[in-house]
């Protein structure tokens, strides 16, 4: 923000990304049009969920550490694909659209500010249904919580990196919200199967060393890359 | 120069352009015409928004395309719709745009008092009525201070005092080297002060020519190829 | 584009490869039934020779989405209308094949087996496969700009193929980690091919290929001959020119 210069002190390609998350933020936080049916949304499913299981739940014996880790992650899925279809909403009314297409700035920083905008979101979303699982389904994590935090910020970047580039393309069919999952959830399997192994773990009682040993942290990383890299580099060509 | 060769565009069945040949120097330049008639479709080819069929369009040189950060740059646009965030007030809207051309801040308080909007500026967009909305887009099209300007139908809407506030805004940005497409379909106003004119007609480029000693448009041919 | 393919007379090679095509499948049915051994019963005897379908089909289909992705990458980067065509016609092409290695794999499986499906590694990626190029076609048939189809659908044939080897190790892994399940009898390696058997083998695999070339060429074709009906119906005369002043 240097401002008086007559010589244009131009923002940088981080303000410039940080200014549209800012302005997303904002409008969110003006409606909660996407937040709050996200949030209702994961807690109505993970409630419905409870109801398939057997009485006395204790999820840190055994294979029941497992299904409840796949509730968790099935539920965090869902809720963060009805809020991904909703990405690109503000900029379609009004046409805003097409004065952020001739913006000048680098077309990866709408990427990086849509998906960063829709971080949020699913980081909001694990923050209300984790609390949530414990009060519900007995989560024993002990020490975990940090292990837990790490793993789904690894598997949030890549989900939130997918689903963003995957909604613009969506948002443009006949069947708008309807394609996103047809075309994320098969994509997103590996980051599922990798949340669901590792923090099934953490349910277990098995501690962070074990889960480093896996083999799933690389996988993760490996999807985190491959959709980071692949949304900046063409998600121009899913919004024009 | 804004060089068009061949120009198509076609949306479904209609075609909305049918192979315009133009060659458009700097200045400020009236595109009149009907509803239908093509004015809209030019300028958001011009803009780089809408690929032709067939044809191209070059300005100073080499291809538009919204692709070029070097092109998005020059241009400043405000289509048929605001262009605005709903829930964002007037300034903010500015403020967001202006970060996001470079501009400096103050330029956004400069351009409120332009287009006459300072007793709205913090009121959200979408409360406010269609020809504050135009104003509000027009200033946000000029907040980069583009080299080329594209205003599709600014005076819609808007009363004779709001009109002078806008073409005020515009008479100001202008400089030599500069060029203005302007899409209105009442002529009148632009007339007056306007450097060249346009007049569609299905499509089709029915008249072209520069306002000068003999006043109107409607001779001389565009540079055919 | 060519200069007017109206008047141009339907191309012979493509007919040619055409024959090709059917000649070597008949040709390569006499090894693949007659020729390769009966297998041993605990891989399913004389079924075991949906092997000489199924995996030349897999094959195929990956070749497919490998053309797919290299395609959508040139379409990103020249725009030219071609590459466009080859990467939609070799995912339906793709999507055929892999169909029908989907369908093979778990006629063969039934009774060897005693179960159609199996959670297993390289089962479960080629059903994920097949449901992210159904996507990619979706996405095509639904789109509501048909200008932008073309790059939407590429950024999904980018994206879906970087995605496979993930998917494939993340499957992998997965199965690996729950050893209760009985693992897949990898046919190849189990029945010992002998000399007779990869010659149906290879019979099978060319003919396949040729198959394959064979739909994929005739489909761009549709396509070229779709593009070309469209622009003709669209603006009258192609290159009518506007006297532009009145």
């Amino acid at each position: 923000m240097a401002e008086a210069g007559p010589a244009r002190a131009e923002a940088g390609f981080w303000a410039k990304t940080a200014a549209l998350v800012g302005k997303d933020l904002r409008l969110e936080a003006r409606g909660l049009e996407t937040l709050a049916p996200m949030v209702v949304f994961c807690v109505a499913v993970a409630l419905l969920l409870a109801f398939s299981l057997p009485d006395p739940v204790r999820p840190g014996r055994g294979a029941l550490a497992e299904v409840i880790a796949g509730f968790l992650w099935v539920t965090v899925l869902f809720a963060g694909l009805i809020g991904f279809a909703r990405t690109l909403e503000s900029e379609r009314r009004d046409g805003a659209l097409d004065s952020l297409l001739l913006a000048p700035l680098d077309r990866s920083g709408l990427f990086v500010a849509k998906a960063a905008a829709n971080l949020v979101g699913v980081a909001a979303v694990e923050a209300v249904l984790v609390p949530l699982f414990w009060l519900l389904f007995d989560l024993r994590l002990g020490a975990s919580w940090a292990a837990l935090a790490g793993v789904a910020l690894l598997v949030d970047v890549g989900f939130v990196a997918l689903g963003t580039l995957l909604s613009a393309l969506a948002a443009q069919t006949r069947s708008r919200e309807l394609l996103l999952p047809v075309l994320a959830l098969p994509a997103l399997v590996p980051v599922f199967v990798a949340a669901v192994e590792l923090s099934a773990d953490l349910f277990a009682g098995r501690g962070f060393d074990a889960l480093a040993a896996s083999g799933w942290f690389g996988v993760l990383l490996a999807f985190d890359v491959v959709a980071c890299a692949v949304g900046a580099l063409t998600f121009e060509y899913a919004l024009e | 120069m804004i060089v068009a060769e061949g120009l198509t565009v076609v949306f479904g069945r209609t075609v909305a352009l049918a192979s315009i040949d133009l060659a458009i120097p700097p200045g400020v330049v009236g595109v009149f015409g009907p509803n239908g008639s093509g004015k809209s479709t030019l300028l958001r080819v011009v803009a780089g928004l809408l690929s032709p069929r067939r044809g191209r369009v070059t300005w100073r040189g080499s291809p538009v395309t919204a692709r070029a950060e070097s092109f998005r740059r020059a241009v400043g646009y405000a289509g048929h719709a605001a262009g605005l965030y709903g829930r964002l007030s007037v300034r903010e809207n500015l403020e967001l745009f202006a970060t996001l051309c470079g501009a400096p801040r103050a330029r956004v308080e400069g351009l409120i008092e332009a287009v006459r909007l300072e007793a709205v500026a913090s009121t959200a967009v979408a409360d406010l009525s269609a020809g504050v909305r135009r104003r509000a887009a027009v200033a946000r099209a000029l907040v980069g201070e583009p080299e080329l300007l594209l205003l599709d139908e600014p005076y819609a809407n808007l009363d004779d005092d709001a009109s002078e506030a806008v073409s005020d805004a515009v008479r100001h940005w202008r400089a030599p080297g500069r060029t203005a497409l302007i899409a209105t379909h009442g002529a009148k106003r632009l007339k007056a002060w306007a450097d060249a004119g346009l007049v569609l007609q299905g499509g089709r480029v029915a008249a072209w020519g520069r306002y000068g000693a003999e006043e109107r448009p409607s001779r001389r041919g565009a540079a055919d190829g | 584009m060519g200069s007017d393919p109206g008047t141009s007379p339907p191309p012979s090679r493509l007919t040619w490869l055409g024959v090709a095509a059917w000649a070597s499948v008949a040709l390569a049915a006499i090894p693949v039934l007659f020729v390769a051994r009966e297998a041993d019963p605990a891989l399913g005897g004389q079924l075991q020779r949906v092997f000489y379908l199924h995996v030349p089909a897999a094959w195929i289909a990956y070749l497919a989405f490998g053309i797919v992705f290299l395609a959508s990458i040139a379409y990103l980067r020249t725009s030219a209308r071609r590459w466009d065509l080859i990467a939609h016609s070799a995912a339906e092409v793709g999507v055929v094949f892999c169909t029908l290695v989907l369908v093979t794999g778990p006629i063969w499986a039934r009774p060897v087996w005693g179960t159609w499906w199996q959670w297993d590694a390289r089962l479960t990626s080629t059903l994920l496969l097949w449901l992210t190029y159904v996507g990619y076609l979706l996405l095509r048939s639904l789109a509501t700009d048909p200008a932008r189809v073309g790059r939407m659908a590429a950024v999904v044939g980018v994206i879906g193929f970087l995605d496979v080897p993930i998917v494939h190790f993340s499957v992998f892994w997965w199965r690996t980690q729950h050893p209760q399940g009985p693992s897949v009898v990898d046919p190849t390696r189990a029945s010992g091919l002998g000399a007779p058997e990869l010659t149906a083998f290879f019979a099978s695999l060319v003919a396949f290929t040729l198959l394959f070339a064979w739909l994929l060429a005739l489909r761009v074709r549709v396509g070229r001959l779709e593009d070309e009906v469209e622009s003709r119906s669209l603006v009258g005369a192609p290159s009518e020119r506007v006297p532009a002043l009145r």
